[in-house]
């Protein structure tokens, strides 16, 4: 497979017809291989087919790098499928087919890729539904910005049983929550969805809701009167992505039963102010700000390198390692202001300056011990393996997404208006 | 699961972490011994990193030398450093954590240094919010437990486990516990001094492995085996946990321990009552050992003569493993020449149960043999074969569903097949499933999953005081006949799978032991 790493067997040229035929030859000769060297089992275990829209040959490498991480750790199928506008391979699909191996542990999961000429485009669905494994949990991942309203997005969407996306790989983040809300809405019967992008902000949800973990500061969560959340942007004159910002607004929102209040959203894109109604009538001011100037790559990447990382908890980057930096959006603070029983609290949570921890800080009453976390370890870099052990329907996400949706939505229109 | 974990903050709905932790003082004697350093601050900095754990957690380590807190938490990241499976230590991570990082330097018989522990654990209280939250480990050698039970309900520092009082204490004791019936009753009778029974976890760390777990997962998870998990359908079990490995500098602990009190009555006991109990109406802690010790209950008293007869023992002699020359168990560093401490136990136990009667259960264990594996294996009856004489079917083997402890975690199911061909011969295949490769998640440590669910007061993975008695009740009746009937104690050749002796006690049955 190009750009493979590690102990993934050549990849096989074949037919569309001759695919699971081809794949059950393959792993024939790894059985027989590693019985003859003494090697471990190699057992066929399936657990779900992931089919990955890769993008065009640009792109497609690194997905394809990030994918061989998930068939070495998971048995599976996966379904990669490569297509670039203007692109011919002289076939209308360019198929080849390849299992990949951990060490020690024989071969694992088989790969299949796609390489689709533009005209056969359309086609698509009828040649890659069929290659779902039959019984099993099927996962769409949508690498890049997806075709929203698409034919060719509704069909794939509709063979799969959960859909994952990254809204940090959007260049319009608040069309983009719109958009999905408008997908989850309509589609939500039979597939599930996910965003990455929710996933990797997985920390910093956890690190709030352990401030109210304790019984004496549970109160204050009905006392929250001003919120202000922080995301990572580029430079000044780049555009911004604020999904998890809204995202984040959204999940505090929802769980705590908070109502949007009057015209929503107002104030420039890289700084939106919101009002909502708390449950118990008091008004909560929201903040939305972009930071400037923070060093960004894409998730993906930042998930390999480790960002400013060179260990698993983020010890410091030596000569030639890169630069710290954090995916579009990433947030970088998150501070909730209340008062419970006339007394004020505040709770913040703020990303490091090596970009890969976040400390806690709580003051309410008495001054709570300070808590320092490596973000990555608890999820931040979240990768592609972990979405697909998630069964079923995430309804914290869908509400959270409800309620984004609500707000970018009002922004957009106000932008048309 | 007691009530201390807080259902009640909205923010916590649907996230993977929904028990949370209360802030807590874990205390841990015997700071500075292997168990603490291999095992205990490792799992404790990877649930600091992982969980998270609440920022006011606090340790406090009790040892008999003197260090300082700043000497000992150089140690510590040491140990961590060295251990942990999320090597290298963070050092932004580092910083906090080691700042509830405490060291008490005390005798385990010494009054005076339980009151400074106890002033200690105040000053915590006060300055980092642990709200009178204590887990004392005692991770000292067995023979401190007593006085350390002891001098915790003495000098008040346990006091706060009384009702009434804010926080809660629990209090977590290592295997073994008690090295007969009469001990353990002995230690319990001390430690109920200070501690109500639901405040005393017993642990054995098999329980907190992802696979032991998985046994009741795969059982009651799942609609095809449970109908036919029973004497109808079930020729015989075998559980197998074998090691290769000799005595590995323990010589002190395992003369007096044998491989009856150091695998039977603790691990292999959890095997075989997670096999063969009914489901739990949950996975409540009283639930699951309630259907653990009905199992045990219903193991018939054996007698002298059974015991004879259905029991081996047996000790390596000296050979050859891999090539390199071992010493046989007496002649050991640190063993008695003399010595009859047994290195293997096979044993046939039945269960006189509706589900069970008729079902002989057969254990086996010892040192120093062929592998390291550790197995419960569901042997099925034999189909009628005359449909496929001729074909080789007198010659297949029953249905096997294998669960694979360790190594290579995994359940296989042996089922016999049609080869290809003209003519109907039949051949037995294994279905593998491999945990491994099915989810590429490195599990947790089994004392990360123990000591978190510790806090959260859940003590369904540690077992109870009724459990440990009648699996003291089980061996030290075997241990008492060997000991009055001064039955033979066999040989076997390292690197074997133990002497014939236990070949013999199933073969007397009709069966063979699984080549593994």
């Amino acid at each position: 497979m190009n750009g493979a790493q590690g102990p993934t067997t050549p990849m096989r040229v074949v037919g569309v017809a001759s695919v699971e035929h081809e794949l059950t030859l393959l792993w024939r000769e790894a059985a027989s291989s590693s019985l003859a060297a003494g090697g471990a089992i190699v057992a066929r275990n399936s657990v779900l087919t992931l089919v990955v829209f890769a993008g065009g040959e640009g792109s497609a490498p690194r997905i394809l790098r990030e994918v061989e991480s998930v068939t070495r750790q998971i048995a599976s199928r996966a379904v990669i499928i490569v297509s670039e506008m203007g692109r011919s391979y002289g076939t209308p699909f360019d198929v080849s087919v390849g299992i990949a191996q951990r060490e020690g542990m024989g071969a694992l999961g088989e790969e299949i890729l796609i390489r689709v000429s533009e005209e056969a485009t359309p086609h698509l669905p009828g040649t890659v539904l069929p290659l779902i494994l039959s019984g099993l949990p099927s996962f769409l991942w949508w690498t890049g910005e997806p075709p929203w309203r698409s034919e060719l997005l509704e069909a794939l969407v509709d063979g799969c049983d959960r859909m994952m996306v990254d809204t940090s790989e959007t260049a319009q983040s608040a069309q983009a929550l719109t958009a999905l809300y408008d997908l989850v809405r309509r589609k939500k019967a039979s597939t599930a969805f996910s965003d990455l992008n929710w996933a990797r902000q997985k920390p910093w949800r956890e690190l709030t809701a352990q401030f109210f973990d304790d019984r004496q500061l549970l109160p204050y969560l009905d006392g929250i009167d001003r919120v202000t959340i922080e995301y990572a942007a580029g430079e000044e004159d780049q555009p911004t992505n604020a999904a998890q910002g809204h995202l984040f607004a959204g999940w505090l929102a929802s769980r705590l039963g908070w109502r949007p209040f009057g015209a929503l959203g107002r104030g420039m894109d890289a700084a939106r102010q919101y009002t909502f109604v708390g449950s118990l009538g008091k008004h909560i001011a929201l903040e939305i700000t972009a930071r400037f100037g923070v060093p960004l790559r894409r998730w993906l990447d930042v998930a390999v390198d480790g960002g400013a990382a060179s260990s698993n908890d983020g010890r410091q980057a030596g000569p030639g390692q890169p630069t710290p930096a954090v995916g579009p959006g990433a947030l970088m603070s998150v501070h909730l202001h209340a008062s419970a029983q006339g007394q004020p609290g505040s709770f913040a949570i703020a990303r490091e300056a090596d970009l890969e921890h976040a400390s806690t800080l709580c003051q309410a009453g008495a001054v709570y011990p300070s808590q320092t976390v490596s973000l990555r370890a608890l999820g931040e870099a979240s990768r592609l393996v972990d979405q697909l052990q998630q069964p079923g329907h995430d309804s914290i996400f869908e509400d959270a997404l409800t309620m984004a949706a609500q707000l970018t939505g009002s922004s957009d229109r106000r932008r048309t208006t | 699961m007691d009530m201390a974990t807080v259902a009640v903050n909205p923010l916590r709905a649907g996230m993977r972490t929904a028990r949370t932790v209360e802030p807590a003082v874990v205390v841990i004697f015997g700071a500075t011994g292997d168990l603490t350093h291999r095992k205990l601050l490792p799992a404790l900095y990877n649930l600091a990193v992982e969980q998270p754990l609440p920022p006011q957690f606090s340790i406090v380590a009790v040892a008999r030398r003197p260090f300082t807190h700043e000497e000992f938490r150089a140690q510590a990241l040491e140990a961590v450093n060295t251990y942990s499976r999320r090597r290298p230590v963070s050092p932004s991570v580092w910083e906090t954590f080691s700042q509830g990082l405490f060291y008490c330097q005390s005798q385990f018989g010494d009054l005076h240094g339980y009151e400074r522990l106890g002033d200690l654990l105040d000053q915590i209280d006060r300055e980092r919010g642990t709200g009178g939250n204590r887990i004392f480990y005692l991770a000292t050698p067995p023979s401190f437990y007593p006085t350390i039970a002891d001098l915790l309900t003495l000098s008040g520092v346990s006091r706060r486990s009384r009702e009434g009082e804010p926080g809660w204490s629990r209090v977590v004791i290592e295997k073994p516990f008690g090295h007969d019936l009469a001990s353990a009753q002995a230690l319990n009778a001390e430690l109920s001094k200070g501690f109500r029974e639901s405040q005393i976890y017993r642990i054995d760390h098999y329980l907190g492995k992802e696979t032991v777990q998985n046994i009741m997962v795969l059982r009651f998870g799942n609609g095809i085996f449970e109908p036919i998990w029973n004497r109808q359908y079930v020729d015989h079990v075998e559980i197998t946990v074998a090691e290769s490995l000799g005595l590995e500098g323990r010589a002190e602990y395992y003369e007096e321990a044998g491989a009856i009190r150091d695998m039977i009555q603790n691990h292999m006991m959890q095997l075989l009552t997670l096999t063969a109990m009914e489901p739990p109406v949950t996975f409540g802690a009283d639930s699951v050992r309630d259907e653990k010790v009905k199992v045990l209950r219903a193991i018939p008293p054996l007698i002298e003569s059974e015991i004879a007869q259905d029991t081996v023992r047996a000790q390596y002699g000296p050979g050859l493993v891999g090539g390199a020359r071992v010493p046989g168990y007496t002649q050991e560093e640190d063993v008695h020449p003399g010595s009859s401490t047994e290195t293997y136990v096979a044993l046939k136990l039945n269960i006189e149960n509706w589900r069970w009667a008729g079902v002989p259960f057969y254990l086996r264990t010892g040192k120093r043999l062929t592998k390291r594996v550790t197995e419960i294996a569901i042997q099925f009856k034999r189909p009628p074969y005359l449909l496929f004489q001729g074909a080789g079917a007198d010659q297949l083997e029953s249905n096997v569903l294998s669960m694979r402890i360790q190594p290579n975690e995994g359940i296989s199911l042996r089922f016999n097949a049609k080869v290809p061909g003209q003519e109907m011969r039949l051949q037995s295949v294994n279905m593998d499933f491999l945990y491994g490769s099915a989810f590429g998640k490195e599990p947790p440590e089994a004392y990360e999953r123990l000591l978190l669910d510790c806090m959260l007061g859940d003590a369904t993975l540690f077992t109870r005081i009724d459990e440990t008695m009648l699996a003291w009740q089980l061996v030290d009746t075997i241990e008492k006949a060997w000991r009055e009937t001064n039955a033979p104690i066999a040989t076997y050749e390292p690197g074997s799978w133990g002497p014939t002796e236990a070949d013999a006690l199933i073969e007397r049955d009709g069966r063979t032991w699984r080549r593994l």
